[in-house]
């Protein structure tokens, strides 16, 4: 056991650990033989046996910690990437198992790499993905040395209520935590966190160049002063609340970005590849207090540009240099179900989660400009992972970016969201409705000309049926093998 | 012919997608061939109830509630009370329509002045009202209308109604006002208030057709009534959430 917990322990301790870690690996021996897959339970039984193991594996080591509302899968995916093209081992939770049990069964399944002594430039790292109410608990247990809070977008609300009260949690975890803090400058109540604990904050954002001048009326949600209450000013905004804010009552304002990134212009655009005319990948412009690096980005989108500068800071926080990471974001691809693509004869396939209304304002603006559109479908659920309130599509803005043709609609819901692209400006005669997701899906893949795309809209357990069905009529690789 | 709506604070009661509910205003009217302008009105703007033909407020999250409480109170208070008794039509959803009331009783006792624009009063409590509603409006089947209006509700404020004013419908499933009585909403005058969210008028194409006859008749006394519209997506809705039993 040399090797596997930093942190001194008494005999005693460690033979509870022991007992502990062996009581989760028997039982994830046991379910794997079964055939099940493995991501909660085994942690659970351990932690009945020891309650600080979770403490114990992480004590000493490298942990980034991710949480925010929208965008934490993927800037873990880049994280990782980055981490593991430097020749740093990545250990990282499966998406979804993100609770301590989640947690405590990743590191036993890979007690290996924890054993492992190299210590220094190439020692391990943790890279854990935290849902947001889980935050404040989890945060004490891990003692990180990075914390990411990628952004707070309003999610379905009876989930977890209020942003506000989302914020004040996330405030919490990192209430007695000494970790390094990469912030959204262009968030403002992610930008809130550093209030108290300036020192620890670094932040990622837009460059202001490349965002749109204009009346802050567009800004409608988070609108008001987390301090004081005050409406912001923008002088310039990206989407969403995401801009250049400044409060004209108490000061608070925008900080300006350590990292920050912008499209990089076609004429600066060396790095051009066969693949960036499809809207598969990007080219972005990446500064660095003075440096300037451009890099290619895998996975399309503004937002995945926040994602991308997310993780680029949070590596640099963690103390890689900032000119190799930027170079290994061109390994980086997207995550599961998250501009998934993969090819289906002669046609593509790309898989979008989209679970709340600025997530789906993102997605139906990259499909509505992507020039290999050829058809689109969109799948909304309300099982309780959803969320069991639907009442968040109305908040899309659907009328501004209306996608073309036939569009297909399915899911437990399917009958909510048919009624809210009527409602945009969709003919019902433009309606496809099927109840069941993969004979839409095979519809709408006729529809698409040879050398197009399907672009497929879910939400989360209708991306996660559909996956699984598509993954096994077209063998594609089964998630829980790498973390998302 | 047009209809002109006011937008009460949607910048900061803008909840679980009740701008639905003003989409659908909206594009009912345009598929009649009705023009139709919304206004926003905010913190610091003027409410002039005489240029309008209907008024909605949704619901907002308690930190930016809190924020137009005083705006709403001191400066639009008693344009908004003379315009409900002047038979002006309104449309609140869940927190515009506990900020209609008397008071909001917090669980300490504590209590805060709402508009009292209309006899209802709130009083906090610690569990929530959450989940897909069904209710009942006799009278909009007294009007030749479907009366069953689906939603979804998530308060933790009970409503209670005083003698003038009247339930907008009665409870089939869900908690309505304060999971006692089996009244859901209220009816005050031309003022209509609910709990549901969801939104509450596209899934319901009566309810807003009612409102929509009923703000254009005020100001068009000689308008027959509204052409129908095809609301078979709507009805799909509808089947769906009365029987799923979810």
């Amino acid at each position: 056991m040399a090797g596997l917990f930093r942190s001194r322990l008494t005999l005693l301790e460690r033979a509870r650990a022991s007992l502990a870690i062996q009581t989760g690996r028997a039982l994830t021996f046991t379910l794997r033989r079964l055939g099940r897959g493995a991501t909660a339970l085994p942690g659970k039984a351990a932690l009945k046996v020891d309650p600080q193991l979770l403490k114990r594996l992480t004590a000493g080591r490298t942990v980034y910690l991710v949480t925010g509302t929208n965008g934490k899968t993927t800037t873990v995916r880049i994280l990782c990437s980055i981490l593991e093209s430097l020749g740093t081992p990545v250990i990282t939770n499966p998406s979804g198992a993100n609770l301590d049990s989640g947690l405590t069964t990743t590191l036993l399944d890979h007690l290996p790499l924890l054993r492992q002594k190299t210590a220094g430039e190439n020692d391990l790292a943790i890279v854990f993905e935290i849902d947001e109410a889980f935050f404040a608990k989890l945060a004490a247990s891990l003692g990180p040395s990075v914390c990411v809070v990628t952004n707070f977008f309003r999610d379905q609300l009876d989930r977890y209520g209020e942003l506000a009260h989302t914020r004040d949690l996330i405030a919490k975890g990192l209430s007695d935590s000494s970790a390094k803090v990469v912030l959204c400058a262009d968030d403002s109540l992610c930008a809130s966190l550093a209030r108290g604990r300036e020192d620890q904050c670094v932040y990622f954002g837009l460059d202001e160049a490349a965002m749109q001048v204009g009346p802050s009326g567009t800004v409608t949600e988070s609108a008001y002063c987390t301090f004081c209450g005050t409406r912001y000013q923008y002088q310039a905004h990206a989407y969403g609340h995401l801009g250049r804010f400044s409060c004209p009552s108490c000061g608070f304002s925008r900080p300006e970005p350590d990292l920050s990134f912008a499209p990089a212009t076609p004429a600066s655009r060396e790095l051009q590849a066969s693949a960036g005319d499809k809207g598969e990948s990007q080219a972005l412009r990446f500064q660095y207090h003075g440096e300037t690096i451009l890099a290619e980005l895998a996975i399309p989108g503004l937002h995945n540009g926040y994602n991308a500068s997310a993780a680029l800071l949070a590596a640099i926080a963690g103390g890689q240099a900032f000119a190799p990471a930027a170079e290994a974001l061109g390994q980086a691809r997207a995550a599961f179900g998250r501009m998934e693509r993969f090819q289906v004869g002669e046609r593509e396939v790309c898989l979008i989660l989209v679970k709340n209304p600025v997530g789906m304002d993102r997605a139906l603006d990259h499909v509505g400009h992507a020039s290999d559109f050829g058809a689109a479908m969109l799948l909304l659920n309300a099982n309780d992972p959803d969320g069991r309130d639907v009442s968040w599509i109305w908040d899309v803005d659907f009328e501004t970016h209306l996608l073309p043709g036939p569009l297909g609609v399915s899911g437990i819901r399917a009958a909510d969201m048919a009624l809210r692209l009527f409602y945009a400006g969709k003919p019902a005669s433009e309606l496809q409705i099927d109840s069941d997701a993969l004979t839409l899906f095979d519809h709408q893949l006729a529809l698409c000309p040879p050398g197009t795309c399907l672009y497929v809209l879910p939400n989360y357990t209708a991306m996660l049926d559909l996956r699984a069905s598509l993954a096994k009529r077209y063998h594609l690789r089964e998630f829980w093998r790498k973390g998302g | 012919m047009e209809l002109r709506i006011c937008h009460l604070y949607p910048d900061l009661l803008n909840l679980y997608g009740d701008r639905g509910n003003l989409i659908t205003l909206k594009q009912r009217c345009l598929w009649r061939g009705i023009a139709c302008i919304i206004t926003p009105i905010s913190l610091g703007d003027s409410f002039a109830a005489s240029d309008y033909d209907l008024v909605f407020m949704g619901g907002g999250q308690d930190y930016e509630q809190n924020l137009l409480y005083e705006d709403l109170i001191e400066q639009k208070g008693d344009a908004i009370r003379a315009a409900v008794e002047d038979g002006l039509v309104f449309l609140c959803i869940c927190g515009g329509y506990q900020l209609m009331g008397r008071y909001y009783e917090e669980q300490d006792g504590h209590r805060i002045e709402g508009l009292g624009a209309i006899d209802i009063k709130t009083i906090g409590r610690p569990d929530r009202l959450i989940g897909n509603t069904i209710h009942e409006a006799a009278w909009l089947s007294e009007l030749g209308h479907d009366p069953v209006l689906v939603g979804f509700e998530n308060h933790s404020g009970r409503t209670y109604l005083g003698p003038g004013v009247r339930p907008l419908a009665k409870v089939r499933k869900g908690g309505g006002n304060n999971g006692d009585d089996q009244t859901e909403g209220a009816i005050y005058k031309n003022t209509y208030c609910t709990y549901s969210h969801g939104s509450f008028l596209p899934k319901n194409p009566d309810m807003a057709d009612h409102l929509i006859e009923t703000a254009l008749k005020r100001r068009y006394p000689e308008l027959k009534d509204l052409p129908p519209l095809d609301n078979q997506l709507s009805e799909n809705a509808r089947k769906y959430l009365v029987n799923c039993n979810c």
